[in-house]
């Protein structure tokens, strides 16, 4: 089966401007991706990683290169960013109240979210009275709300400690995967990406260019979830080498 | 203090500190009325300069009898709500203009800050020229004091949202329009709140200005007619009457946020 291509990024360069003069965060930045795929882009902090899911979802135009997307893009950010003074079904249906599709048809499926991934029962509690991991699955549901193509994951795990992390990378990993949706998740943690995502870029120092384009592949005993990836033999290889690599570029 | 063993017990506790501290805040009072009673009684005060209770609440009773009482009181609050609801919405406004346009903001900012540090109270006597020696003038005055401190806090509240907030909103494609209504504007209701507290005082000081300088009526009158004439019973009057007033519309804007937070 040959799989629509979502995003495509040909040679994407980026260039901000500050008062200090111009500073390259991109160069050179070739990717697709495919429906149904989930793919990473891991660098070190500040690389400019977060840049590339602004040129995806055209907050930002490339100074170099094209980018072309099909579909629809949602963002997922690092804190939930939830409003305090909204409850949870408020929070969840900012996106549509914002583009003016409160529509029976849409909330009936607000209203399906909520029951599937166990949000039902505290549509009506505040932001304020859920757990961290609670809070950042109230933010994907509120993306996955206006019913997005293309998720963009900015960091997504970073702000919670190391146990709720595991939990929620794996939270999130099967919601994707059960509402059948692409993502590209950028992040910093070498494990979060191997166990998450289909193919990893990763990526230089500032200005950030791909060193190399990794697919990945494991052998797994059921079903593929981040918690599972990481007992594959071959997660420790890909560990090392990415380190490796990661090692010499710094 | 002994430590609550039942849910019971500390309710009561609680009951016991709250009366206690009503009782004390009475037994303060009543207290200093009745020591200042007896030392102008004594004579250990000059009551020409510092006046008594006594005289202080007979002459109330006679103002309060003929109703004149109500006139003062009545011009003043409402000299006072004017610049109040005047300055508070126009300098709401001018804060909304300004974070909607940046460039404009930049452009102002020196002057704000000039203005913002200027005693407001030395313009009273040329606003009071402009705007005409009487009520109006007088509310120019209270709008005059209240208005810049509120265009230069509002516009920091609204400025000191977290961006992450607004990228979010972005993010579902929001408007500019939609960001200030959906976010900026609850996210800084309480701090209008606040603003409006601020202000209400703020407008008592500029109408009690403007009322030493042109007026006939009100409790800045009745305090400076009395100083001039040398009655320091009603020069007290009328700052009890003010502490009073004062503290009525606090805790008139208190229940309305109440009010407010709640729904």
């Amino acid at each position: 089966m040959k799989q629509k291509t979502l995003v495509q990024l040909n040679h994407a360069a980026m260039m901000f401007f500050t008062q200090n003069g111009a500073l390259p965060v991109l160069e050179d930045i070739h990717m697709t991706l495919k429906q149904e795929e989930i793919c990473a882009f891991l660098g070190p902090s500040g690389c400019g990683k977060s840049t590339i899911l602004n040129l995806i979802s055209g907050l930002l135009k490339p100074t170099d290169g094209t980018v072309s997307l099909e579909g629809k893009v949602g963002y997922m950010f690092q804190r939930d960013q939830l409003l305090e003074w909204r409850n949870i079904y408020k929070n969840i249906t900012i996106g549509l109240e914002l583009q003016h599709q409160m529509t029976a048809e849409r909330l009936a499926e607000v209203d399906k979210l909520l029951q599937n991934y166990g949000l039902w029962d505290f549509r009506f509690h505040f932001p304020n009275q859920l757990s961290g991991g609670m809070r950042q699955r109230v933010a994907l549901i509120r993306t996955l709300a206006v019913s997005p193509d293309i998720l963009l994951l900015d960091e997504p795990f970073s702000a919670l400690d190391s146990q709720t992390r595991l939990l929620v990378s794996e939270d999130i990993y099967r919601i994707i995967r059960q509402e059948k949706k692409s993502a590209v998740l950028v992040t910093h943690d070498i494990s979060e990406a191997i166990s998450f995502a289909d193919t990893i870029y990763l990526l230089s120092q500032r200005p950030a260019r791909i060193l190399h384009q990794l697919p990945i592949r494991l052998t797994l005993e059921g079903e593929r979830t981040p918690l599972n990836a990481r007992k594959a033999p071959e997660f420790q290889h890909y560990f090392d080498f990415i380190w490796e690599e990661m090692v010499q570029n710094d | 203090m002994i430590e609550a063993k039942t849910f019971e017990q500390y309710l009561v506790q609680r009951k016991r500190e709250k009366y206690l501290i009503i009782f004390s805040q009475l037994l303060l009072l009543f207290g200093f009325l009745f020591f200042w009673e007896i030392a102008a009684r004594q004579e250990w005060i000059d009551t020409f300069l510092f006046s008594n209770p006594s005289a202080i609440a007979k002459i109330f009773w006679q103002y309060f009898t003929n109703g004149t009482i109500w006139l003062h009181i009545g011009i003043t609050m409402w000299e006072t709500l004017l610049g109040f609801l005047i300055g508070t919405t126009a300098g709401l406004v001018i804060a909304v203009l300004m974070w909607w346009f940046p460039l404009a903001a930049k452009i102002l900012d020196p002057f704000l800050v000039v203005l913002n540090a200027l005693p407001k109270t030395a313009l009273a006597p040329i606003v009071i020229v402009w705007f005409g020696a009487g009520i109006s003038g007088i509310i120019a005055v209270a709008v005059f004091i209240s208005i810049i401190v509120t265009v230069l806090s509002a516009y920091s509240y609204f400025i000191n949202m977290d961006e992450s907030k607004i990228k979010m909103l972005h993010s579902f494609g929001a408007t500019k329009g939609q960001i200030f209504y959906k976010l900026i504007l609850p996210a800084n209701i309480g701090n209008m709140a606040n603003i409006a507290k601020i202000n209400i005082g703020l407008c008592l000081i500029g109408v009690i200005v403007g009322e030493f300088l042109v007026s006939r009526y009100g409790i800045g009158y009745l305090i400076v007619y009395g100083s001039q004439v040398f009655r320091l019973d009603l020069v007290m009057m009328g700052v009890v009457i003010l502490a009073v007033c004062a503290w009525g519309m606090n805790t008139l804007l208190n229940t309305l946020e109440h009010h407010i937070k709640n729904h």
